[in-house]
């Protein structure tokens, strides 16, 4: 009897699938190119993830040395100076850029001038299509020792000139601005989204209880707003430890104790004169599965603040 | 023996001596000849230039298939690795300095030695070039041309307008730093001009860079590892290294050199020599004089100019080790690549002229008579120079039917007369897992003795202290060993 019953039942389930399948397929259809495209590009490279175990040569594996390279990894003075840096520059970035494209969003929400309203907007995106290499070359005239207009301008009130991208004091500073001034008007993009969605008669209700702007905007606004801020946290925070264009671009060697980020080390050890490519996949592997966690760390916040996980 | 049998039998073995000579090296030029080479290359003129000509003319006298892989110049050695890695390796590949030394030590390329010393054309070239790309005893590259080097050249108005004469001294150098610098060398009223500029004595290729660039200042000390009377040595720890470094921290500190050099390129300080912000600048030797000139004059018309000078007393230049072309070990047929390729492009006829001045009626032409360079394809304001090898750089003696410029002939002289040639370091693996925190402990050093914030003592002994802790002792025995 139980044979029979369940005989029955995977003939149900099967038939089911079957319907399901046959019901969506045009959707299977369309889905098979985004599946391709990920096993491909996404999936299939992590096949490469093995160098990490091993001694490579150019040729392939010369021979499996398990964990080794992580050991000499963690006991590199250069990696951990780098660890240390792309936790540090990663951070400012993630907290100034967020404060500063909410900020950015709310006060241009604010505009009642549309026309006004859309010009500023415009001017504060543009940074975000040049392309890093140009940013660079800019940044390096303007803050230039020799000629630039920022030393110009100290040297007017009698300041000395400063190096900034020489200057272990500034660099951080000014790469940190850099990243503002080209990154702030985008990012807010996703925030003004937000806040044409809050209803209006909040607001209304509000003004009629005596609330002022920034009362408006602490109870009504932010509250509206903060399932969105958490979900750009969490992607923001997948994604942070990615910054190799902007630093290669802007470091030199005087800067590498605070400059330098896993990307570039990971760079240097790979693609300059003594490469060392299994010891660069290992510093690869050890960036994403710390990526990993940070996600993991953050979804479970969300859980705890929210009540719901976003992933 | 009758005498016409005698002459028949004369005759016959005449015959059948040179049908089988014919016959011979006719099999052999058969049996080596290549279909198809595939040369994975970052000198060669671009596709833009007539690359196609090229391989076109290159398939007419040779009667094989050329393919061509050119990645863009500042990917080259990325590009190269990922098609190892991914198993498609070429027949040929270009490479230069330490990419060549570690592909060399990692087993890529076939040893050349045996094919070298069969060639005709080989014995017409100085066997110093062939040794100066010699690795652990073999000999893994055929040098593209002779090592060529940076020579420093002045701005000759200024000088004239300064009444002034060329260095030949350190005191005689550092007096025109300082008149470039603060006695208005271009006349037009302001204060707005350096002694020298030079790119990023600090940087990934850096201390190739303080050999290159700063010639002048470190004159008889070497940042980089050097063989001394066959010794490998830290050349940062050698006596002569200290009066280099106060020398350098003297102009730098005094403003006589260019203060952005440590975020300078290249490009930027061609363009700062361009523009006339400074009045010295140490360059490569060769066609390079007349493009700086040139680019010169575009800005000042044609009495801004530019000499080359010897190294000054007690300095020197530093050749670098030739660019190879190398064959590797996934090539089936490497002996007709050595023959067809590396030896045909050097062998001071059809082969070079093709390698170095291009295609007839593409690149060059002939007039009455006369050779003459035409116009290149992407840049008809400008003439072509050269395919893929330096006309003036050229290993076989030939007769090169193209004049060519003095100013590329006196640099050069001005180059040969106190030059060293460099040599290629090891790369055991001691230092290569230590290589990087090296040498970013040298240009840190550099740095902070340039800016001031410790002395040229305090760097040094800072080197010697944290260089020993990475294992240098070590380092340097096990590269006299290879």
């Amino acid at each position: 009897m139980a044979t029979v019953l369940k005989v029955g039942l995977q003939k149900v389930t099967q038939s089911r699938l079957f319907v399901r399948l046959n019901k969506y397929k045009m959707f299977y259809v369309m889905f098979i190119p985004a599946l391709l495209f990920y096993i491909c590009f996404e999936y299939m490279p992590l096949w490469g993830l093995r160098m990490a175990f091993y001694e490579w040569g150019l040729f392939g594996p010369k021979y499996f040395k398990g964990f080794d390279n992580f050991v000499e990894l963690l006991s590199s003075k250069l990696f951990l100076v780098s660890f240390v840096n792309t936790i540090i520059i990663s951070g400012y970035n993630l907290i100034y850029g967020m404060l500063a494209a909410i900020t950015f969003a709310l006060l241009l929400n604010e505009i009642p001038n549309g026309v006004f309203k859309k010009f500023t907007q415009t001017i504060v995106y543009l940074p975000h299509f040049l392309s890093w290499v140009v940013v660079a070359s800019i940044f390096a005239m303007l803050l230039s020792p020799d000629s630039g207009i920022v030393n110009e301008i100290i040297k007017h009130f009698g300041g000395k000139p400063i190096y900034f991208f020489i200057s272990t004091r500034w660099w951080r500073t000014i790469f940190v601005l850099i990243n503002l001034w080209k990154g702030t008007g985008w990012a807010a993009i996703i925030y003004l989204a937000a806040l044409a969605g809050v209803d209006p008669q909040l607001y209304e209700a509000a003004a009629i209880d005596g609330a002022g702007r920034l009362r408006q905007t602490w109870h009504i606004t932010l509250p509206a707003i903060q399932s969105t801020i958490l979900v750009v946290f969490i992607l923001n925070l997948a994604k942070i430890l990615n910054i190799f264009h902007p630093v290669f671009l802007m470091y030199n060697p005087q800067v590498y104790p605070v400059a330098d980020v896993i990307d570039t080390y990971t760079y240097r050890l790979g693609f300059t004169s003594a490469s060392d490519v299994d010891l660069a996949t290992a510093v690869g592997l050890f960036k994403s599965v710390i990526c990993l966690i940070l996600v993991v760390i953050t979804n479970h916040l969300s859980k705890k603040i929210k009540g719901e996980k976003i992933l | 023996m009758s005498k016409k049998f005698a002459k028949g039998l004369a005759l016959i073995l005449v015959a059948v001596l040179i049908l089988t000579s014919v016959g011979m090296a006719a099999k052999k030029d058969e049996s080596t000849k290549p279909k198809k080479i595939v040369a994975f290359l970052d000198t060669i003129s671009i596709e833009e230039s007539g690359q196609d000509y090229f391989r076109e003319e290159y398939k007419k006298f040779t009667g094989i298939e050329l393919e061509i892989i050119q990645p863009s110049h500042n990917q080259y050695y990325e590009k190269l690795r990922l098609a190892f890695a991914a198993g498609e390796i070429p027949d040929v590949v270009e490479l230069a300095e330490v990419n060549y030394v570690n592909y060399a030590t990692e087993g890529a390329f076939v040893d050349l030695e045996p094919y070298i010393k069969k060639s005709e054309i080989c014995k017409k070239i100085d066997k110093k070039n062939f040794e100066s790309v010699r690795v652990a005893g073999k000999i893994y590259g055929y040098p593209k041309e002779i090592g060529d080097g940076p020579v420093t050249y002045i701005r000759s108005d200024w000088l004239n307008n300064l009444k002034m004469k060329p260095p030949t001294t350190w005191d005689e150098y550092y007096q025109l730093l300082r008149a470039f610098t603060f006695n208005d060398p271009d006349k037009n009223g302001k204060n707005d001009t350096y002694g020298m500029t030079a790119p990023g004595p600090t940087g990934d290729n850096t201390i190739s860079f303080a050999n290159n660039y700063y010639r002048d200042i470190y004159q008889d000390a070497n940042p980089e590892f050097e063989k001394v009377d066959g010794k490998w040595r830290d050349g940062f720890l050698q006596p002569s290294m200290k009066p280099a470094l106060e020398r350098f921290r003297k102009v730098y500190q005094e403003k006589l050199i260019d203060p952005e050099i440590f975020t300078n390129k290249t490009s930027t300080c061609r363009e700062k020599f361009h523009s006339g912000k400074a009045g010295i600048f140490t360059y490569w030797y060769g066609l390079w004089m007349t493009k700086l000139e040139r680019d010169i004059q575009k800005n000042f018309g044609p009495t801004a100019k530019i000499i080359s000078i010897p190294a000054i007393k007690g300095s020197y230049y530093q050749a670098r080790v030739p660019g190879v072309l190398a064959i590797t070990v996934a090539c089936k047929n490497p002996k007709g690549v050595f023959d067809w390729f590396l030896d045909y492009s050097h062998d001071g006829g059809q082969g070079q002229m093709l390698f170095v001045h291009g295609v007839e009626g593409v690149h060059w032409v002939k007039k009455d008579g006369k050779y003459e360079k035409l116009p290149l394809l992407f840049n008809p304001g400008a003439l072509y120079t050269k395919n893929f090898y330096s006309p003036e750089m050229v290993m076989t003696p030939w007769n090169d039917p193209f004049e060519m410029d003095p100013r590329i002939i006196n640099s050069k002289n001005d180059f040969v007369k106190s030059y060293r040639q460099a040599s290629l370091p090891p790369m055991p693996e001691s230092r290569k897992k230590v290589d990087q925190e090296l040498m970013n402990l040298k240009n840190e050093i550099l740095g902070k003795i340039l800016l001031g914030e410790i002395t040229v003592d305090q760097g040094l002994a800072r080197y010697k202290k944290e260089s020993e802790a990475l294992g240098l002792k070590k380092i340097l025995a096990d590269m006299n060993k290879m």
